[in-house]
């Protein structure tokens, strides 16, 4: 029973990890229609930046958070203005996806000679000391915060989107470009502002996530896009409650499926469901309305 | 009637809240030029697709020939002898006139996959039959002359042409034609009308879309109205065309209204 | 001469199977389809041989390139019936899926694949022999250029309703092209076990599947040449950039394919483009091959 207790708490953990950042990856991927494999090696790179600003200059844990956070968003924009805004004009959506793979080819050669090829991590102390310990099941901090930012950031998400007029220009962009220019939204400034918060949300799941599991690599972003694009098709991408469940869900199973069935079976049961999914149910669990898709 | 190549009967197409085509009776007989008329948005291109089976119908039945080929695939629809055209004409890049009519001609085509890389001589010996067959084709619709031109180089009417060209190739028993005469001026026109009655000639019936009257008073037998998912009238052109009821789709019921008075003599409008 | 060859062996005979895993993914774009199936029939048949060829370890080379090419193309005309009834968009993913669970099963049907620890196998196969297949592919690949079934794929790729309203079954001649990916799929990967000789679930992933597309893409997908040229181009470029890169050198081929995608969106080699000796014009289908 605390075994199973102990793995659900992590189970947790790594859900908002898989749902930070199947958040920002649907958030591009719904609104503009655009589907970056680059997006993962973007999360490290934000945990990458941080570390860098932790080891040189010795900051205050949040200002190296801040630092990763916005390398990222600055990444994730100039990422979208050089690749994918030159093929907005051209109406071709599988064209994003080979052109992503070139960012995503950039990223990853880069971070591989910068580090090493071997997974860095960040000092013990980066986010505060110990683990909280109830009845010797085990919780460390860097957890709880993915846990706690993953609901801020679903409300905050949700919240913006379906009540500001921000939000609404954004779905508007989503659903036709040319459209919504008309009634005066600018769809450049609000791909630029997209592509700012989904790679500030990347950053932050790359630095806390790098921080909780003890792994800046390559492979980390590798780990959470496989899992993040998983998460979107199953929890449905329209909405990012959907999407949020979705990444926990698979979190859980792969924890819970990792403790009592096998470890190396942990992938079978995410990209299993990841396939039935896309061939019965694109739209996911939760069934949307779809955007992004008139193009 | 079981003569009809192209049946219609109770045909409606909603998209999600809007009704495209409500309740669409439609015929056209053997060896007939049949023309479709209607404003813009009346429904027309939609029926098309109806008709040669790239999209389906929600209710009725769309029968070639007395078969029943509703909800069929487009292939099957054309196997079964419903050839058509485009409105955006759809010519494929990069590809010479002759191979456009080359494609069309894939349905009669034997040759199986295995024989295409092994160098058998059956292959090459259909290669050849089929290369001479689509140049008679082309003979027929006066474009043999530029056999080996790529075909977005030639001039506007004669790109109309090969659209036809590739569409005849299948061999069909009707041909749906989406705006032939677009963009053409009239003596181009009466050149395609003239086209259809060669092609009428050989057999073929033929339903035209059309926005040119002028063009459809002179080439159609029978021709049907359009306008918001309905037939609001058929008969012969002539008589047809001066119903109240079809100018008043076209000018509205205050320009009709206009016209008859215009027409009675009066000058105040 | 020697001095390169030393050098740049392993190099060149990964490149030439890169080209057979390229011209895997152009038959599906071909086709209108963007797959990266014939990676994941790589892996099935890669696994299958070195199991196949440790335990007949007399059986030719070219009787395991054959029963690799069979892999390939049952386990591809199998799966067509679930993919290809799928719109273009979700195929790609769910071809991208089907990649990531291969590795699953390579890492659990430890019997076959031996899970983990992987498997290895004898190599058969000498660098005349990977020149010679490659030579034949592209005679067949030439072949069916200008063949009823090219002529069909290249209309339905440029207007896919056309061409149904013309009385092609598009659904079957997708089909064919699926499972000629898959059999060259099933060649690719036995050609590459037989050069890596030890074979892991990493072997066959989306790393490989992302680089394979993009060598297709970058080449041009237009054209069969294209594909070998863009696998030629991708492995060559960092080695000529190795001294200035260093371990970076890489990034030469994310760079490349940007510049690629932003400028000639049809790749390197482009049957629209005219070549200095030979123009579109000239090229008649009466009988020329």
């Amino acid at each position: 029973m605390q075994l199973l207790l102990q793995q659900t708490l992590n189970g947790l953990a790594l859900g908002s990890a898989y749902a930070l950042f199947a958040m920002s990856f649907g958030l591009v991927y719904a609104t503009m229609g655009v589907l970056s494999v680059a997006h993962g090696a973007i999360a490290t790179w934000g945990a990458l930046a941080a570390l860098y600003v932790t080891n040189e200059f010795g900051v205050p844990t949040v200002v190296s958070v801040l630092a990763g956070v916005l390398f990222a968003a600055l990444l994730s924009v100039s990422v979208d203005q050089i690749a994918f805004q030159p093929l907005r004009k051209r109406n071709n959506s599988l064209g994003y996806i080979i052109t992503s793979i070139g960012v995503w080819i950039c990223l990853i050669s880069v971070g591989e000679t910068v580090t090493h090829n071997a997974p860095q991590t960040f000092p013990p102390d980066f986010i505060s000391v110990g683990k909280i310990n109830i009845s010797s099941i085990y919780v460390s901090a860097p957890q709880v915060w993915l846990f706690i930012m993953g609901l801020m950031v679903l409300v905050a998400l949700h919240m913006s989107i379906t009540r500001t007029k921000f939000g609404a220009s954004v779905r508007a962009v989503g659903f036709s470009a040319k459209f919504s220019s008309i009634s005066g939204v600018n769809a450049r400034l609000i791909a630029i502002w997209t592509a700012a918060i989904a790679g500030a949300t990347a950053g932050l799941v790359g630095v806390i996530g790098g921080s909780a599991f003890d792994n800046v690599s390559m492979a980390l972003g590798e780990g959470l896009l496989l899992k993040g694009f998983a998460a979107v098709v199953i929890g449905g991408f329209g909405d990012v409650r959907g999407t949020y469940i979705g990444g926990m869900l698979i979190g859980l199973t792969e924890v819970l499926g990792s403790q009592y069935i096998s470890s190396s079976f942990k992938d079978a049961i995410s990209f299993g469901l990841l396939l039935v999914f896309l061939v019965f149910r694109p739209s996911g669990i939760f069934k949307e309305i779809k955007f992004g898709a008139a193009r | 009637m079981s003569s009809d190549i192209l049946k219609l009967s109770e045909v409606s197409r909603t998209f999600g809240g809007l009704k495209a085509i409500d309740g669409m009776n439609l015929s056209v007989g053997q060896g007939v030029i049949f023309g479709l008329i209607g404003p813009n948005g009346a429904g027309k291109t939609t029926l098309i697709n109806l008709m040669s089976g790239l999209d389906a119908p929600n209710k009725g039945t769309i029968a070639i020939s007395g078969i029943d080929l509703t909800g069929k695939k487009a292939h099957h629809f054309a196997r079964s002898g419903v050839a058509r055209t485009f409105q955006n004409m759809k010519l494929f890049k990069g590809m010479t006139v002759l191979e456009h009519v080359i494609v069309g001609l894939d349905s009669e085509r034997k040759s199986r996959f295995w024989q295409m890389i092994l160098p058998v001589p059956s292959e090459r010996k259909e290669r050849k039959a089929v290369s001479a067959k689509a140049l008679e084709i082309l003979e027929h619709l006066g474009l043999a002359h530029v056999a080996d031109r790529i075909a977005d180089t030639l001039p506007y009417g004669s790109q109309r042409r090969l659209e036809i060209a590739r569409a005849i190739a299948t061999n069909p028993k009707i041909l749906l034609l989406d705006e032939p005469t677009a963009g053409m001026n009239a003596v181009e026109s009466v050149e395609i009308g003239e086209l259809l009655n060669v092609l009428r000639k050989d057999g073929l019936s033929i339903l035209v879309v059309e926005h040119n009257i002028a063009f459809v008073r002179q080439f159609c037998d029978r021709i049907a109205v359009m306008n918001f998912g309905q037939k609001i009238a058929e008969g012969l052109p002539g008589e047809t065309l001066d119903l109240p009821a079809v100018r008043e789709a076209y000018l509205g019921a205050s320009g009709a209204e206009r016209l008859h008075r215009l027409r009675a003599g009066r000058n105040r409008v | 001469m020697s001095h390169f060859w030393a050098l740049y062996q392993t190099n060149v005979e990964f490149a030439l199977v890169g080209c057979v895993f390229a011209l895997s993914i152009f038959v599906g774009l071909w086709s209108g389809v963007l797959s990266v199936a014939p990676i994941a029939f790589a892996a099935v048949s890669a696994f299958a041989i070195a199991r196949i060829s440790t335990d007949h370890p007399t059986w030719s080379l070219y009787v395991l390139l054959i029963i690799g090419m069979v892999f390939g193309a049952v386990f591809a005309y199998l799966s067509s019936f679930i993919f290809l009834r799928l719109s273009s968009h979700y195929l790609a993913l769910a071809t991208i899926a089907l990649v990531l669970i291969s590795r699953v099963f390579a890492l659990n049907l430890t019997t076959i694949t031996g899970g983990m620890n992987g498997v290895g196998l004898m190599r058969l196969i000498s660098f005349p022999q990977l020149v010679f297949i490659l030579v034949l592919l592209g005679v067949v690949f030439q072949r069916l250029r200008k063949s009823r079934f090219g002529l069909t794929l290249d209309a339905l790729r440029e207007q896919p309703e056309v061409t149904a309203s013309l009385g092609v079954d598009v659904l079957k001649i997708q089909r064919v092209a699926f499972v000629l990916a898959g059999s060259l799929g099933g060649l690719a990967g036995v050609m590459q076990a037989q050069l890596l000789q030890y074979l892991t679930p990493d072997s066959f992933y989306v790393d490989l599947a992302f680089v394979t597309l993009a060598s297709a893409v970058l080449g041009g997908a237009y054209h069969w040449f294209g594909p070998i040229v863009g696998s030629l181009l991708y492995a060559a470029l960092p080695e000529l950039l190795r001294p200035y890169l260093g371990s970076s050198r890489h990034i030469a081929n994310g760079v490349l394919l940007l510049i690629i995608m932003l400028f000639l969106q049809r790749g390197v080699i482009d049957p629209l483009r005219p070549l200095p000796f030979k123009s579109k014009k000239t090229e008649s289908v009466v009988g020329n091959e």
